[in-house]
């Protein structure tokens, strides 16, 4: 299925259109944003990062503090007068990092371990699915924090702890895709013509798979926004100052409910994107299974 | 009765007009996409709308027409009335319900309605022995087992069973012995022999063998491209078989062949596109000739059957 | 074979997997993380605290001489000091851990059963509106944060509209009932003390429906879809056709093989309440695991984080191995082997 097609597909039903403009403005503003950022950090000229946006995400300015939504500030101000919407954007590429990165990973993990223990079957699948299970017994969250509290409390160790916990379920589907597809005519035709083992899982098993895994891993980039959202909620994401969604919200609960719009619109944000990643992914898999 | 497929509507059966009597057998053959199992499943109501669409016609059900019955009416009439047997039997049975279970709410089914009280113990007893009268010899054993611990045939006559209990006035079984092997099916084909025979319920059988359903079959009716092509007594269509189509069905048997190995098959295969306001099968037929261009055959009366071809009378339908 | 050698299998993996958790565990705290002693002596510790933990843990050992120690420890509920709340680790744990498994209860079967339903429901209205509605609800709750269901039911239940209250486990002037059991709500009604019960149980309220929230969504899509395949299977239409009635055919024949997959993710649906419990707790101040949890990691309590987070995978594991055996008990495939 070419992806002309696929796009074609997901215009003629609604929720999924919703889900990829949704993706689509969260990775592409990300993207950016992110780029900015990056040169200022590398060119010690920070303001790059907020080049594009209504004010500087860090400044205080007291005597805004905790204005609700208004025309001048769309999503209010924080306790300390700073523009939540200016905080939400400049936060926006920590998320698309954390995500793509640790969905990424999880794949690839997954992949090496799940597609073996489908294919060989025997040893290989009794060892690589014990390790697997021995990862499940662990809760994705309390492992993720466990692990930051053992290494330190920086982006990178949050990302490793994600990925950590995230890969045993994509090992769980590559192997029932491999099982699955290795059982289809196919691969006896290609066992036939000579191709070793190794090329049947890279040129056969993964590309395969890969439609059962890409709606499984978009719904997914949502999920790790959320995890990662408790993280930071947590106070284990990036450190202060630098605004961070689940952050943001947390500090706002000693505000709330008067000043409701502090912790309720970052939370609010995390929720419409997830949700775009589930309508997208939902969609991808209605599409990508009516297709096969 | 129309079928409507993703993007454009397909015509599944057109103009199809059948009768079934108590105690008569009536096959309906044709290859798959012929409509045979759409056919069943109308009869049935269990054709799911969407997408199914009822364009019109009515399926008369000793005397009411039950097309256009609400699903609730239709739900009193299933069982009793109507019982239906499907092709794949390893999925036709509930896997967490013991068979004697399955067979003994067809029991309850039957007692609610003639308003006579329901016993268990009396019920459990009734289900063994249908299962004897469908001859399962360890019946007792079997009633105990779950579906997954019986085999194919087993299981087939475990519905038949279920609908010794019903005692409907019509059965449909659609391609009830395709899954099986030779042996257990002639032995299933017997059962519903002595079945029909003792009950004296009406058959549907919809199969795409022409062999199976000279063994059962009262009358035949061949179907192709959702239309009746030649309809009359078994030993009309088999031994004197008028339409073209039907022709081709007996000289592809197997059991047809020269001795030489060579089959005789039907050339081309069955496409639905460009087959409005003609013969469906003339793109594949060895007598096809200008007049089947000239609009869909009408059913001509032929010597005790009705064949849908030019060839015995150039009428069209309107 | 049967039932009993399926159980004894699935018991013998259970205690392998225990068993290879708590080594992991030993390797990630012990052998991979660095400042070891430091890290367990806890912040700001003088160095002789250090030289004792050192002494304790035996880390001047060869690493499998610390394993065993550790194996010992562990097996004998021995999670070490905490040095924040200046107690034996396995003292909080048995104060707390009954807490959030009350609170984990409440949610659970408020999760499955309204999973189940509103899944069930909307497969057998698939494409109408009963079914846009139930797949709107477990898509929002998908979506949403805990902490931000959290505050929204703290805003309109507790600041709103009155009703229940926002946090703490139960009314602070009411004096709790002696520990029998450790369970707060079986506690007070052994002591016979109702109000506390009362009490207890409105405070429960509203971190178990932010705590169902989470699993809803994953307990209805799986319901919908195994449900939506049962409806398309043959035995459901041989249902129907006997007779018994769309109604029984659709909620006891597909239902009942429906549920077998949910029962599969019984045990990842505790493992998400567990895990929510940890910001939800923090929320509604409800002090149980997730609390302790929260405060350890605040609080730079590393022994309270490790021995929460084994007793927690502790759990995991043992949910796990009742749901496999549920599993079994419904599924005659299963029971009975191949």
């Amino acid at each position: 299925m070419g992806l002309f097609r696929t796009i074609r597909r997901l215009e003629s039903s609604p929720a999924p259109l919703i889900g990829l403009v949704i993706v689509v403005a969260f990775y592409g503003w990300s993207l950016v944003e992110g780029i900015l950022q990056l040169a200022g950090f590398l060119t010690n000229a920070p303001s790059l990062g907020w080049i594009l946006l209504q004010s500087n995400p860090f400044t205080p300015f007291p005597s805004n503090s905790l204005l609700p939504p208004s025309f001048a500030h769309i999503m209010g101000t924080d306790d300390l007068g700073r523009d939540i919407l200016v905080r939400i954007l400049y936060a926006a590429p920590t998320d698309a990092l954390v995500s793509t990165v640790v969905v990424g990973g999880g794949v690839l993990v997954g992949s090496l371990v799940g597609i073996p223990a489908g294919y060989f079957g025997g040893t290989t699948e009794e060892v690589n699915m014990r390790f697997t299970d021995l990862f499940l017994a662990f809760p994705a969250l309390i492992l993720a924090v466990a692990i930051e509290a053992t290494f330190g409390r920086q982006l990178v160790f949050a990302i490793l702890a994600l990925v950590v916990v995230w890969w045993p379920s994509y090992a769980r589907v590559f192997r029932g895709e491999a099982l699955r597809i290795k059982n289809l005519r196919f691969i006896d035709a290609a066992l036939l013509s000579g191709l070793s083992s190794r090329r049947i899982m890279t040129r056969h098993l993964i590309p395969s798979s890969l439609n059962t895994v890409l709606s499984y891993a978009t719904i997914d980039l949502g999920n790790s926004i959320l995890v990662y959202s408790i993280l930071s909620f947590l106070g284990l994401g990036v450190p202060a100052p630098a605004p961070e969604w689940g952050a943001m919200t947390a500090q706002g609960l000693s505000y709330f409910p008067l000043w409701w719009w502090y912790s309720l619109l970052p939370g609010a944000v995390i929720t419409v994107v997830v949700m775009g990643a589930a309508l997208l992914g939902d969609g991808l898999r209605d599409i990508l299974s009516e297709g096969g | 009765m129309d079928y409507r497929a993703r993007r454009n509507e397909v015509h599944a059966l057109k103009d199809v007009s059948l009768s079934i009597q108590q105690g008569e057998v009536l096959g309906v053959v044709g290859e798959s996409g012929s409509g045979k199992t759409t056919l069943a499943l109308a009869v049935a109501r269990l054709l799911s709308s969407p997408p199914a669409i009822h364009r019109g016609g009515r399926i008369l059900f000793g005397g009411s027409d039950i097309s256009r019955t609400s699903p609730s009416g239709i739900d009193s009439l299933r069982g009793t009335g109507i019982f239906m047997i499907f092709q794949d039997p390893f999925l036709s049975l509930n896997p967490l319900m013991r068979v004697k279970d399955q067979i003994v709410e067809a029991v309850a089914v039957r007692s609610k309605r003639g308003s006579r009280p329901f016993d268990r113990g009396a019920a459990r007893l009734e289900a063994i022995s249908h299962l004897k009268t469908v001859r399962i010899g360890d019946a007792e054993d079997v009633a105990e087992r779950y579906p997954h611990q019986i085999s194919g045939g087993q299981i087939q006559r475990v519905m038949l069973a279920m609908a010794l209990a019903e005692r409907p006035q019509l059965l449909i079984a659609d391609e009830p012995t395709t899954a099986l092997d030779v042996t257990t099916q002639s032995q299933i084909l017997a059962v519903i022999k002595d079945i029909v025979q003792q009950t004296k319920m009406g058959v549907l059988f919809v199969t795409h063998d022409l062999a199976v359903a000279g063994v059962v079959c009262n009358r035949i009716a061949v179907m192709y491209s959702g239309m009746i092509q030649e309809a009359g007594p078994t030993d009309k269509i088999l031994f004197e078989p008028k339409h073209p189509y039907t022709m081709g069905l007996i000289n592809s048997m197997p059991s047809k062949s020269k001795g030489d190995g060579s089959l005789i098959a039907i050339k081309g295969s069955y496409n639905p596109v460009g087959l409005e306001g003609i013969c469906s099968f003339a793109p594949r037929c060895p007598l096809a000739r200008e007049a089947c261009q000239k609009g869909v055959p009408a059913q001509n009366p032929v010597d005790g059957s009705m064949v849908r071809c030019v060839n015995y009378g150039e009428n069209y339908e309107p | 074979m049967g039932l009993l050698g399926y159980v004894v299998r699935r018991a013998v993996y259970s205690i392998v997997l225990i068993f290879g958790a708590v080594v992991l565990v030993f390797f990630l705290t012990r052998v991979a993380a660095p400042n070891t002693a430091a890290l367990w002596a806890g912040p700001r510790a003088p160095p002789s605290v250090v030289q004792a933990v050192v002494k304790e843990y035996h880390l001047d050992q060869p690493v499998y001489v610390q394993l065993f120690y550790y194996l010992e420890e562990i097996f004998t509920f021995n999670f070490g000091i905490s040095p924040f709340f200046k107690q034996p680790v396995a003292n909080l744990v048995s104060l707390y851990f009954p807490r959030t498994l009350e609170l984990s209860f409440f949610a659970m079967v408020l999760t499955i059963m309204f999973g189940i339903f509103t899944g069930a429901y909307g497969a057998a209205h698939k494409d109408r509106k009963g079914d846009y509605v139930a797949r709107g609800i477990y898509l929002v709750t998908w979506s949403m944060p805990p902490f931000l269901v959290a505050l929204l039911l703290q805003f309109l239940f507790a600041y709103q509209w009155n009703l229940l209250p926002s946090s703490l486990l139960a009314d602070p002037s009411l004096s709790p009932p002696s520990v029998v059991t450790g369970f707060p709500l079986i506690d007070s009604l052994v002591a016979g003390n109702y109000t506390f019960f009362t009490s207890a149980l409105t405070h429960l309220v509203l971190p178990a429906l932010t705590l169902a929230t989470i699993s809803f969504g994953l307990i209805t899509r799986i319901t919908r879809s195994s449900m939506l395949e049962s409806l398309r299977s043959e035995f459901v239409r041989t249902a129907i056709m006997k007779g018994v009635g769309t109604r029984r055919a659709v909620y006891i024949h597909a239902l009942k093989n429906s549920l077998l997959p949910v029962i599969t993710i019984i045990a990842l649906t505790f493992a998400y309440v567990i895990a929510g419990a940890v910001v939800v707790e923090e929320i509604f101040g409800y002090e149980g695991m997730g609390y302790l949890i929260t405060q350890s990691v605040y609080n730079s309590d590393y022994p309270t984080l490790i021995g929460s987070t084994i007793v927690i995978v502790l759990s995991v594991v043992v949910i796990n191995f009742v749901a496999d055996v549920l599993y079994a008990v419904v599924d005659p495939r299963i029971r009975l082997g191949e």
